[in-house]
């Protein structure tokens, strides 16, 4: 069985570098891909390329909006059961329904809004990282 | 016509210009327009032309003499309205004057004598020449008097309500002096006055002459209007002889169309007025007239040059005030000063401003009551306010006068300007207000004894000048009433640019400044992570403050973005059970409590209200956690409770603690954004900006919140919701 990867939609180098360390925390055996822009995603999503087990998508990207590749993910049969994690900086209420409601499974704020947060984020990151092994073994 | 006619009843209607008789000191023709046809004739034509009003009735001039009717046509045709002339008829010379009536023309014939007194007038325009101001009234009538020979010339100058005044005099022989004195209106009837504006002059030579009568008898129904020779009615007879005067010539001073007054001049025994002098006359009064029309010109333009001054001055004063009423009451002593006024009340927005000498607050709330419910004009002015507003009789003394300005068409607001009560003496020529009516009809007065009155209720007149200038400072208000509105609309449109600029800000913030804080963040783990070997023990420990501030940077961020969406967001009212909510946040604020050892109190239920749920919840959210945070006693407390207001039956909602307490200087301050009293770290941090949140829920409902603290003590908020 193929080691799970991790598509990572996300522009900002130190939150990709802060999600890709505490992914190899976890192991070492997951794969991350790495997109930087709204173009990109649309890009792969077109291509033929290996479909990843886990998505981390990136709201505020420099060329579009991220919601838009949320509903571009969820409405293609090829990535439409892929699971999908929000990670965003927004702080508006109603943007984590909305994503909901698009079909993302999860939703993570991005701020440390004061102690325990991060260590709030790697839970979360080791409750889907689990999942993965289940699911791959 | 006979002495005994019955007069009408009031002097008013008389119908003077069909007196269907002349005076005989002349004689009267009246011929057809193409003057071929004697239609009516004076009884005393006889005298004057030779033969008998039965032998011209009827017949054409012509047939008299042949070139004089062709000299009268020429005439005619000449001068279209009628003209004075030299005239030869039958031999005899006439000074002749023709004036148009109805389809005909009057032709009176009067004697030709006495044409050197012409050679007087260029000397007597002369010495008026240089005449100005007041002088001029008694320069004219020492003129007049001199060109004429009649014994008393004055100078009468009617009034609004057409009372007279003889404003200039001259006086020869034994004749009694009116200068000064008043006559009533009635003594100078309208439709003497409607003559007065028709014919330039009105001669009696002599009171005691029996007027003549015109053949036939329809004669009566001869216009005389324009007649220099008509008969005097009866009852003006009457008053001249109880006047005693013999001979009499008035001269209509006419300006703009209104009659201003009259050159009247009265002799006590018969005085002829040759034809070239009573021209000579006219001509008199022609001058006088254009020298106070021209004089009256020239204070019209300087009051309204005072006006303008008024106006600019007053837009000098707005140009440092914020608020155009504000500056209404500033510039009031100086308005007093141009207005000559006493006293002033400014009533603006349900306030009432008094300057100087006033009726009581009372009072002029009466005054303003009626002034709006009359519905007067946008000026009112009155010398004698008591006549119109009998309760004015109260406050005569320091108000018999006022000027008013209705400031708003709209609002109720009103600039007043008092004038003190003048006590005056009014001498009148008689008693003023006798009037002798018996069986017969009217007479007039038989008195013309001065008559002291004595006037109450009344004030100095208000100037035409002075009104202006209030208009002036009407149109001034309005103008500025009007400019300020389209700035506060311009103002509007800025702010509501800010506020787009402001949410941009906020959402600038709230997103783009986060990225490179939130980095800062995660490079400052990533250091720890991949060199806390490295690093000595102090690197370590900077590294973390670095971290901390991080922190603190990205929640100040935070409750920026927060406070602008509060303010930005639109309050959703709805039933709030109070209590219910103060449980709810008991439950998340329970493990604080225990934490500092915080008693908890609630002596009584709290009230149900209509409020955003969501946003109550944060007000008592920031102020329990204030409360329970700014506390430094071994023994603490938190209360929460509501009162009513006695005023407005609103409940109160206080949050008291038993704290650190509040500075008075401090009790403003607090509520400004990101203003902590205190450092980040002491009282276990905090934004600063709990309270500016606070705040603008309170008063996005409508209501009020504000602080009672002693130092050290403790502080209790106090909030209202509408």
């Amino acid at each position: 069985m193929n080691p799970p990867t991790v598509l990572v939609i996300e522009d900002l180098d130190s939150d990709f570098e802060m999600l890709a360390r505490r992914l190899a925390k976890e192991s070492a055996r997951i794969g991350v891909t790495r997109l930087r822009s709204h173009e990109e995603a649309l890009g792969w999503l077109a291509s033929a390329e290996p479909r990843p087990s886990l998505i981390v998508l990136d709201l505020l990207l420099p060329d579009g909006d991220g919601v838009e590749i949320l509903e571009a993910l969820k409405g293609d049969t090829r990535t439409h059961g892929i699971p999908l994690i929000v990670w965003s900086g927004s702080v508006d209420p109603a943007v984590p329904a909305a994503c909901q409601r698009q079909g993302a499974d999860a939703f993570i704020r991005k701020d440390t809004d004061g102690p325990g947060t991060e260590e709030g984020f790697d839970s979360m990151i080791t409750h889907w990282v689990h999942r993965l092994r289940n699911d791959y073994g | 016509m006979s002495e005994n006619l019955r007069v009408p009843r009031t002097c008013d209607t008389e119908a003077v210009h069909r007196s269907g008789a002349i005076q005989p000191h002349g004689t009267l023709l009246v011929v057809e327009d193409s003057l071929t046809r004697c239609r009516a004739v004076a009884a005393n034509c006889g005298e004057w032309v030779g033969m008998e009003a039965g032998a011209v009735l009827g017949r054409s001039l012509a047939a008299f003499d042949q070139s004089a009717a062709e000299s009268l046509l020429e005439q005619a045709n000449a001068a279209p309205g009628g003209g004075r002339f030299r005239w030869t008829f039958r031999g005899r010379v006439f000074d002749a004057t023709m004036a148009r009536t109805g389809d005909g023309w009057l032709l009176e014939l009067e004697t030709a004598e006495g044409r050197e007194k012409r050679q007087a007038l260029p000397e007597a325009v002369r010495r008026l020449v240089g005449v100005e101001g007041d002088e001029l009234f008694d320069a004219s009538a020492r003129v007049v008097a001199d060109l004429s020979g009649f014994e008393r010339v004055m100078v009468y100058r009617f009034d609004a309500d057409w009372h007279g005044c003889v404003v200039g005099e001259h006086l020869s022989g034994e004749m009694a002096s009116y200068r000064g004195h008043h006559f009533p209106a009635g003594d100078i009837p309208e439709p003497a006055r409607a003559i007065y504006m028709k014919v330039p002059v009105r001669v009696i030579p002599d009171v005691a002459a029996k007027a003549v009568p015109i053949l036939p008898e329809s004669g009566a129904n001869v216009d005389l209007t324009r007649s220099l020779l008509r008969s005097v009615a009866p009852v003006h007879l009457e008053y001249l002889r109880n006047m005693g005067v013999g001979a009499s010539m008035s001269i209509p001073l006419r300006i703009d169309g209104r009659l201003w007054g009259l050159l009247a001049c009265h002799h006590r025994q018969a005085h002829p007025v040759p034809p070239a002098t009573r021209e000579a006359c006219m001509v008199i009064g022609d001058i006088v007239a254009m020298k106070i029309g021209a004089l009256r010109e020239l204070r019209e333009l300087s009051g309204h040059v005072a006006a303008t001054k008024i106006q600019s001055r007053f837009f000098d004063v707005i140009a440092r005030e914020q608020n155009v009423f504000d500056a209404l009451v500033k510039y009031t002593p100086q308005l007093l000063e141009f207005l000559k006024a006493g006293g002033a009340a400014i009533h603006v927005n349900g306030t009432t401003t008094l300057l100087g000498q006033t009726p009581g607050e009372a009072q002029v709330a009466g005054l303003l009551e009626w002034l709006a419910a009359r519905d007067v004009g946008p000026v009112f002015a009155t010398h004698e306010l008591s006549r119109e507003f009998p309760p004015a009789l109260d406050f005569r003394d320091c108000a018999s006068g006022l000027l008013a300005l209705r400031l708003s068409r709209v609002e109720r607001h009103f600039g007043l300007w008092f004038r003190p009560e003048v006590v005056a003496t009014v001498t009148w020529a008689g008693p003023p207000y006798e009037k002798a009516v018996d069986e017969d009809g009217m007479h007039p007065r038989k008195s013309f004894a001065t008559w002291k009155e004595t006037v109450t209720g009344q004030s100095e007149p208000w100037t035409e000048t002075e009104i202006r200038g209030a208009q002036e400072l009407l149109n001034a208000v309005n103008a500025l009433v009007l400019r300020r509105t389209e700035r506060l609309v311009s103002l509007n449109a800025e702010l509501e640019r800010k506020n787009t600029d402001l949410n941009s800000f906020a959402y600038i913030a709230a997103h783009d400044l986060k990225e490179p804080l939130r980095s800062i963040g995660n490079y400052c783990t990533f250091l720890r992570e991949d060199h806390a070997g490295e690093l000595s023990v102090e690197a370590l420990r900077k590294l973390d403050t670095i971290r901390v501030l991080q922190r603190q940077a990205t929640e100040l961020i935070h409750a920026l973005n927060h406070f602008s969406s509060i303010g930005r967001v639109e309050i959703q009212r709805q039933p709030v059970r109070t209590d219910g909510l103060i449980d709810d946040l008991l439950h998340v604020l329970g493990p604080r409590l225990t934490e500092t050892g915080t008693e908890w109190r609630r002596p009584a239920p709290l009230p149900d209200v209509d409020a955003d749920p969501v946003l109550l919840r944060e007000v008592f959210l920031n102020l329990l956690t204030n409360a329970i945070r700014y506390n430094d006693k071994p023994e603490r407390w938190v209360e929460i409770g509501c009162e009513t207001d006695e005023g407005t039956g609103q409940p109160v909602f206080y949050v008291s603690d038993n704290g650190i307490g509040i500075r008075p200087r401090h009790r403003e301050v607090v509520f400004s954004i990101f203003r902590r009293l205190h450092t980040q770290d002491a009282f276990g941090g905090g934004t600063g900006a709990g309270l500016a949140i606070t705040k603008t829920i309170v008063e996005k409902h409508g209501g009020r919140i504000w602080i009672e603290s002693t130092y050290g003590e403790g502080t209790t908020f106090h909030f209202t919701l509408s």
